[in-house]
């Protein structure tokens, strides 16, 4: 059953990580942060960002974890686990570049 | 044993009951299957003749063929019958048919739940149905968006008929996921891989997970709406700190996954069917599996393209815009893939290729449509117009009605076992295809034109009424086509002359048996090779027959079939199935009785249906097991191998891990629920929060941390007894803390906050009575002799569940206390 879980890990943290910024965004935008400025930036900005930035590390992370060539025995569940898990670091970088630039709670 | 004797004896073994109760008894899967399937074609029918009474309406400006409120009716019926009563049962019914054939297999893991999902299904529908005919059906739209919906805009019942028939209808869909996944994942045959399994079960393991997690949303809403509709608990109202933007969050949660729960099977059709018509494997087996993988979880993120024009922040329309757009790449790897597979092999033109021809046209227009929606300028512009009614048309019955109509022509031969001699099905098919294009191609202009949907009339002079004169037209050419299809079918199965085994010459298993298949199956179980079974080796079929598989030496009365490993495929245990019997129909007719008590508000039925259905529930699970261990059976070729239930990893236990994944899923989208009303909501703060109890932690931390240990110990059989003793205090320290927590609630018709803490304390309170019912169980079926250190199974299900209901009462006492403890 581990190799059906690896096959589907790394689309599901994607979808588990976009999901968790946009709940980022919603709470950000309850608590009032794009009002509360870091630096050349809101703190909404900020916070979205830097999430950004981990989700695409975190996502990389799955991505050499599941690449390794003893990870699975299987060629088929090896290949399409890996491509999956590329598909998945384009998508968290594809997803999530609004936060960079788009206006966030208006 | 010669292969006419193994024919008589499996034949004996696993025919279904004759005569009247056959249907109310059958557990078997292609009894099933085809009923499924059948009970679908009917609803298709009903929502068909829905759609004609729409394109009747609007064939001329002021029509006074239909009041706005039966029109509201009907449009609302023909979206809901067609999403839930036919395109999802269809699937689950061709699944439940062909799955086991495909795999090589005998039968489904869990029989009676596939006969009690069809039971819910039948009755949930007819509930809709009498609705219907009684003038009383759901009349907000298929989405049934509150405070339309809620007692505000609908005080009548037609929206309880919705709220109440489709959760019923959800309990099969639930039902078939988990029984399909468990299937898929553990009952193969012998050898089949994952990397050797056919293309459709891959297509459906995921449609499977689909639902598994994208239906408990709309199931969470519908509770969370009905609770609002029956006792005033306002978690749609805003004036009450509730939120309407909260349903169609819950909704489309669901909503857009269904899109591709219902694509997936049919691409799942086209991959089996299209390599056939081409006469050559799949190109891009694998590219296609990460495929189906990467569009059924990707179109999890996507939800909120439907609430575009609800004004929500410009970042919220900007992520779910791009990732709106990614959802096409998987799809376009798929269909790329398709192409590349005709451009390697020599396509034939059969029946079943010209509907795959038909879908190409089709679903990639709406797919490209899909695009243009994803994009927010543009979405403003075409929402709510019959842009949008012409684009979801384009992407579900080319991208699911044409597929399946494919799957029909391909697969009824195996169902029908007769060779297709009558053609009228070409003349059906030009019938649909044109009328369907005439029909929906003209409505995108329409749209742009300005044309909202679910008008029930429009002036003259507004320049839209040649395109919907033609469109009413076409679609009438188009239902002709379909009534040419039931005939051309209904005279096939009938008249023709039989035909032969492998007509299509394809390479999966559901062709190496006789056809109409035989109620067994497989006379033996086949040992796998490679991914084309039937090209590999063309004469499977009768090494199966001769019995040179496994399970070829029938035995007594015992419906046997094989778990395999889930990766490897290497045998691991053997399965004796329950025989015929009606405990699933009577069970679903009682669980009927509790959402009937709702619909009635008699308020007193469904503490009775509950406890009828606990009481069925522990009959059934009381059927099963033995008294004494069975150790190592011959299973054939030289193997033997234990009952599954005397090993772990039983297929029961897998069937709790996946039931459970739809829980939480439940469970985490009333937490997300719970925070957008906290964090987005107006109306918050609400006029008091939960004061701080600093016992109930305690009782909470003693309760979880009892249970989970002591089950633990039952299960490594030190102390059975003490071990279930002390997990059943665990559980009644746990009862005790939700329902001191739910007596403590702020008013929860008051306010949204105290009514969610309500329902949160409520579902702890019913996952540690849950777990207590099944310590009590596994106590009874240990002082009965069905428990032993080798038979254990229930005892390992109750772990799962008594984890489970620890884990949501800590959970749920952190919740309600944190908005008081943060303030």
């Amino acid at each position: 059953m581990t190799e059906v879980a690896r096959i589907f890990a790394p689309i599901l943290i994607w979808l588990g990580l976009f999901t968790g910024v946009y709940a980022l965004h919603g709470l950000g935008c309850g608590l009032g942060w794009p009002q509360q400025d870091l630096g050349p930036a809101s703190l909404h900005r900020v916070a979205l960002i830097a999430a950004w930035g981990v989700a695409i590390l975190l996502q990389a992370a799955v991505l050499y974890l599941v690449a390794r060539p003893w990870a699975s025995r299987s060629p088929l569940i090896q290949q399409v686990t890996v491509t999956l898990a590329i598909s998945a670091v384009v998508a968290m970088v594809w997803t999530l570049f609004p936060v960079a630039f788009a206006s966030s709670c208006g | 044993m010669n292969a006419l004797r193994r024919h008589r004896e499996l034949s004996r073994i696993w025919a279904s009951d004759r005569g009247w109760r056959r249907p109310f008894t059958t557990v078997n899967h292609s009894d099933l299957g085809r009923m499924f399937m059948l009970a679908a074609f009917f609803f298709f029918g009903v929502g068909g003749i829905l759609a004609m009474m729409i394109r009747a309406q609007l064939a001329t400006p002021h029509s006074a063929f239909m009041e706005a409120e039966v029109y509201n009716q009907i449009f609302t019926m023909h979206g809901t019958v067609m999403m839930f009563l036919f395109a999802i049962p269809l699937f689950e019914g061709l699944a439940v048919y062909l799955l086991p054939k495909m795999l090589g297999t005998r039968d489904l893991a869990f029989p009676r739940l596939t006969a009690y999902g069809f039971w819910c299904y039948v009755f949930g529908g007819t509930m809709l149905l009498l609705s219907l005919l009684a003038g009383v059906a759901p009349d907000g739209g298929w989405f049934m968006y509150p405070p339309l919906s809620s007692t505000l805009g609908s005080p009548g019942i037609n929206p309880d008929f919705w709220l109440l028939g489709i959760t019923f209808v959800e309990i099969s869909a639930m039902a078939a996921a988990v029984e399909l996944t468990v299937s898929i994942l553990k009952i193969r045959a012998p050898g089949m891989s994952l990397d050797r399994m056919p293309i459709f079960a891959w297509y459906a393991l995921v449609t499977s997970l689909m639902i598994l997690t994208g239906f408990p949303p709309l199931i969470l809403g519908s509770i969370l709406l009905e609770l609002e509709r029956a006792f005033g608990l306002p978690f749609f109202q805003a004036d009450l700190g509730g939120d309407s933007l909260l349903w169609q969050h819950l909704f489309w949660l669901f909503g857009h996954p269904e899109v591709y729960i219902i694509f997936l099977p049919a691409a799942g059709v086209i991959s089996t069917i299209l390599p056939v018509m081409a006469r050559t494997p799949l190109l891009g087996y694998s590219w296609v599996v990460a495929g189906a993988v990467a569009l059924g979880f990707l179109s999890f993120g996507l939800w909120v393209h439907h609430m575009f024009t609800t004004g929500i922040p410009h970042l919220g329309l900007a992520l779910f815009s791009a990732a709106s757009t990614l959802v096409a790449v998987p799809t376009a790897i798929q269909v790329f893939a398709w192409i590349g597979t005709l451009w390697k092999g020599r396509p034939e033109m059969h029946m079943p290729m010209l509907w795959i021809v038909a879908f190409f046209a089709t679903f990639v227009i709406g797919g490209l449509t899909g695009v243009m929606v994803a994009i927010v300028p543009f979405n403003w512009q075409a929402h709510d117009t019959t842009f949008i009614v012409a684009h979801l048309h384009y992407v579900l019955v080319g991208g699911f009605v044409f597929p399946m109509l494919a799957a029909l022509y391909y697969w009824l031969p195996q169902v029908g076992g007769r060779k297709r001699f009558f053609k009228l099905g070409k003349t059906a098919f030009w019938l649909i295809f044109l009328g369907f294009h005439g029909t929906f191609l003209l409505l995108h202009w329409s749209g742009l034109m300005g044309q909202r949907r679910r008008i029930p009339t429009y002036d003259a002079g507004s320049g839209w009424e040649l395109i919907n004169l033609a469109s009413s037209i076409s679609a009438f050419v188009m239902a002709i086509g379909f009534a040419l299809v039931v005939i051309d079918i209904a005279t096939n199965l009938l008249v023709s002359v039989r035909g032969s085994r492998n007509p299509w010459g394809a390479a999966s298993l559901e062709w190496a048996m006789p056809t109409p298949p035989p109620s067994y199956n497989f006379a033996s179980l086949p040992l796998i090779h490679g991914r084309d079974p039937l090209w590999s080796d063309p004469k499977i079929g009768v090494a199966i027959a001769k019995g040179e598989g496994f399970l070829g030496a029938p035995r007594g009365n015992q419906r046997e079939i094989l778990t395999v490993s889930t990766a490897r495929g290497t045998p691991e245990a053997m399965v004796i199935l329950p025989g015929n019997t009606a405990l699933p129909v009577v069970m679903s007719a009682v669980t009927g009785l509790f959402f009937a008590g709702f619909l009635f508000k008699l308020y007193w039925l469904p503490p009775i249906a509950v406890v009828l259905v606990a009481a069925l529930a522990l009959k059934w699970a009381w059927s099963l097991g033995h008294r004494a261990d069975q150790g190592p059976q011959p299973v054939g070729r030289d193997t033997t191998l234990p009952l599954a239930a005397e090993r772990p990893g039983a297929p029961a236990w897998w069937g709790s891990v996946f039931l459970l994944l739809a829980n939480a899923t439940l469970f985490g989208s009333l937490l997300f629920g719970y925070a957008f009303l906290w964090t987005i909501a107006p109306g918050w703060p609400p006029p008091r929060y939960l004061d701080w109890m600093p016992l109930l932690p305690l009782l909470v931390l003693a309760g979880a941390g009892l249970a989970s240990p002591a089950i633990r110990l039952a299960e490594r059989r030190a102390a059975p007894h003490v071990g279930l003793g002390v997990a059943a205090v665990g559980q009644m320290l746990l009862l005790a803390s939700a329902l001191w927590l739910l007596a403590a609630a702020p008013d929860p018709t008051g306010h949204a906050y105290g009514a969610t803490v309500a329902v949160i304390a409520g579902y702890a309170a019913l996952h540690a009575a849950l777990a207590l019912l099944l310590t009590g169980y596994c106590l009874a079926r240990l002082r009965s002799g069905f428990v032993s250190q080798a038979r254990c199974t229930e005892i390992r299900i109750a772990r799962l569940w008594i984890d489970y209901a620890g884990f949501v009462g800590i959970v749920a006492m952190a919740a309600c206390l944190a908005p008081g403890l943060l303030q």
